[in-house]
């Protein structure tokens, strides 16, 4: 696929006695967030690892830009930033320390290691903390400081496994939004979880792996054009069937007493039609509402067709 | 400045130790010239010795040792990994790094040591034993570093007393050295003169020559194991280099002075080919030991020999393996270049030889054959043990001469006054063993070769 930065054919990666991936086939779409998602011990992390060129798989390839990852791994790692599950930072040194380390350590002069530092720590709002300890901060803040490390270099492709681990609801939802903005600044994420609740609200693609295997990839993007909703009545009447049956744009549906769900195309002028029409058919309507297709609902259809199929 | 020595200059010269350290070396100096009635001599510098060799030897080793494996137990060196860094750049900042200030506090101690002892030895024996101080600790210290970087590719999970025993080997290699540097105090005596191709030389000397050359191959090991976590593994052939600089430097020694001061007299070396084979096969051993032996790299390793990778082959083959030829080469060369050496000993090498690297080969298969049925870790450990009851206890038991076929079951056995049909056999022997092991060794990789199924 032209539009993905990362691909992933056939991997294999064993450990001693167990097989932890079996033929991983995959595609990391460029300039979006990629949810990584399964239960624990699935091998996310050990997927991880492989996409970003810190384990050798056993058999297979990771391309990234098209370039084998193992032919040359740290020509690749130029490009990546990479922040592990439970990750320390250096305590001792202040945020400003190790953020400048973090930029010489990518190969970034000295003096525009300085720039950097300030520009990331501005871009997650921790400048005001550039010349506190490490250790003096709150884990959220630990959390954006182990982040503009990770991005001191401007990778092209950002990889964060479990990134929420640990924080509290205020710090998960900036979370979210840096990164939005991280990929609206033109970076790829990568981003794991099993929390899916946390990867709502910015996921734009998800790939499912269970016990070692990817059972789905999916667009996670809502489809603006086509909506579920649910709309309920004051009381049961047949007048609300005869609409749905008649209204262009609706793909299918189900009555069941006073409340019908149905499948909608057309967008909100499609919407707004077929509740002008049920009021004018008199039908007593009390609710109308989207019915949002959820992560989890995805992560469950997912899990259950693998399921099924095996 | 390099960024990553940077760092730990900044991390260790700060809080509490820069201040506590001058205080602590200012204050046993200050007691040991007191209770030395004020006087600066052998009293003292044996304090500052002492101060040095907690500083440098017991804390500096514990810091290269914890160096690479801080970071992976904090999760910080799979970023380091995947930095810009050479190899060279990020070996040498952490050994000198993580210890700077140990040696910053090591060097206080050696200029005291030097001050305290230089009316008595003169500047010349006190500045050979301050760079051998200095030398030691730096070998130390790198073989800790070695050491830990070697076990990184097997386990990633470290406990105190795992470390500990990274420590206690770095200090097993600085041994021979502080050891010539404590008793031969005087430096250029008469009598610890040692023949080496040729050329007397004090053993001090000799030592310190040595233990320089060996601090340099510890160096060059932690840039090659460094490029291999950095995913730009080596061949082997810097190993190998390195089996054939210690045979070599083993194998010049012609004569060795033996016990202390006084007491030091002159012996022959027996043999120089036996000398260099012994050296090799410790090695060989050595490597056998530290090398990793997982399923995982042994059938990547297959998988390469069948697609005729070679290079790709030879950085995953068992280095103790690769060695062993090297080391049939050294004994031979030896073997040619000794010329005392008599026709009938020349006869005795080639069994021997053939015997000795048989076996090896033995205990080569014998190593992984249990590690590769193990899943607990533990395989050399009780390959270990089984083959010092190998070679130590049961030849011990059957040592009348008449027992000596059986005693070729289990080592070398040299035939003295015995014909043919024993030097065969003390040949057969080992090589009927191979065999079995080998075969062994096949069913199990068998299994092991087969990927697994799942969790």
């Amino acid at each position: 696929m032209d539009g993905s930065l990362v691909t992933a054919k056939d991997l294999v990666f064993d450990y001693p006695t167990k097989r932890a991936l079996f033929d991983i086939n995959l595609e990391i779409p460029r300039h979006g967030i990629t949810a990584l998602v399964g239960p624990n011990g699935a091998g996310k992390t050990t997927l991880i690892r492989c996409l970003v060129g810190l384990a050798e798989p056993f058999s297979g390839a990771v391309a990234f830009k098209g370039n084998v990852v193992a032919d040359d791994p740290r020509a690749a790692h130029r490009a990546m930033g990479y922040l592990p599950d439970f990750y320390e930072l250096y305590d001792d040194l202040s945020v400003r320390a190790c953020l400048e380390h973090g930029a010489e350590m990518r190969g970034i002069p000295r003096a525009e290691a300085r720039l950097r530092a300030e520009r990331s720590a501005e871009r997650l709002g921790i400048a005001d903390r550039l010349d506190h300890k490490v250790s003096s901060l709150s884990r959220g803040l630990t959390q954006r400081a182990a982040i503009a490390r990770a991005i001191i270099h401007e990778p092209e492709f950002l990889v964060l496994d479990e990134p929420a681990a640990g924080l509290d609801p205020d710090a998960r939802l900036n979370l979210s939004a840096l990164f939005r903005q991280l990929r609206d600044d033109g970076m790829t994420l990568l981003v794991s979880s099993h929390i899916l609740a946390e990867l709502e609200d910015y996921c734009t693609h998800m790939v499912v792996i269970r016990a070692g295997r990817v059972v789905d990839l999916v667009d996670a993007r809502p489809d603006r054009d086509r909506r579920r909703l649910v709309i309920v009545t004051a009381e049961p009447t047949e007048k609300l069937t005869e609409v749905l049956q008649r209204h262009d744009g609706i793909d299918e549906f189900v009555v069941s007493g006073s409340e019908a769900r149905l499948t909608l195309s057309g967008g909100d002028a499609s919407q707004w039609a077929l509740l002008r029409e049920l009021v004018e058919a008199g039908v007593p309507v009390i609710r109308f509402r989207d019915l949002e297709d959820r992560l989890q609902d995805t992560y469950r259809r997912a899990v259950a067709g693998s399921e099924a199929a095996s | 400045m390099n960024p990553e020595f940077r760092r730990l200059l900044l991390s260790e010269f700060q809080g509490y130790r820069l201040i506590a350290l001058p205080v602590v070396l200012a204050g046993t100096f200050i007691v040991a010239y007191l209770a030395n009635g004020r006087e600066l001599d052998t009293g003292t510098a044996f304090v500052a010795v002492l101060a040095y060799f907690a500083l440098v030897f017991i804390w500096g080793t514990r810091q290269a040792a914890e160096s690479v494996v801080q970071e992976i137990n904090a999760k910080t060196w799979d970023p380091q990994r995947m930095s810009s860094m050479s190899a060279w750049g990020m070996a040498w900042a952490k050994l000198f790094g993580s210890t700077s200030l140990t040696w910053v506090g090591g060097a206080v101690c050696l200029v005291f040591y030097a001050v305290s002892n230089v009316e008595t030895w003169g500047r010349a024996a006190t500045l050979n034993a301050v760079v051998l101080y200095a030398g030691a600790g730096l070998l130390a210290q790198a073989v800790c570093l070695l050491v830990s970087l070697t076990a990184i590719q097997r386990r990633r999970e470290f406990g105190r007393v795992r470390m500990l025993s990274y420590q206690f080997l770095g200090l097993l290699a600085a041994l021979p050295p502080l050891y010539i540097g404590m008793s031969v105090t005087g430096g250029e005596g008469v009598m610890d003169l040692m023949r080496w191709y040729g050329q007397y030389v004090t053993l001090a000397r000799f030592m310190m020559v040595a233990m320089l050359a060996f601090g340099f191959w510890a160096l060059a090991g932690n840039w090659a194991l460094m490029r291999a976590e950095l995913q730009e593994p080596l061949g082997p052939w810097l190993w190998l280099g390195f089996v054939v600089f210690a045979m070599a430097l083993v194998g010049g020694v012609r004569t060795l002075p033996m016990g202390a001061n006084a007491a030091l007299v002159l012996i022959d070396v027996p043999s120089t080919p036996e000398m260099v084979l012994g050296c090799g096969l410790a090695l060989v051993y050595l490597a056998l030991m530290l090398e990793p032996k997982g399923r995982v790299r042994l059938r990547r390793l297959a998988g390469r020999l069948a697609a005729r990778d070679i290079a790709a082959a030879l950085k995953l083959a068992p280095r103790s393996l690769l060695a062993v030829p090297v080391v049939a080469i050294g004994v031979t060369a030896a073997a040619v270049g000794t010329r005392d050496y008599t026709a009938a000993q020349a006869v005795a090498l080639h069994p021997m030889l053939a015997a000795w690297l048989l076996f090896a080969l033995r205990d080569i298969g014998f190593v992984y054959w249990l590690c590769l049925g193990r899943r607990d870790g533990r395989g050399e450990g009780v390959a270990a043990v089984v083959l010092l009851l190998a070679y130590g206890a049961v030849p011990a038991t059957l040592n009348p001469e008449s027992l000596a076929p059986l005693s070729a079951l289990f080592a070398p056995v040299m035939p003295t006054s015995s014909g043919t049909a024993l030097r065969i056999w003390s040949i057969a022997a080992p090589a009927l063993e191979l065999l079995c092991v080998g075969w062994l060794l096949s069913r199990r990789w068998r299994r092991a070769a087969q990927p697994p199924n799942g969790s």
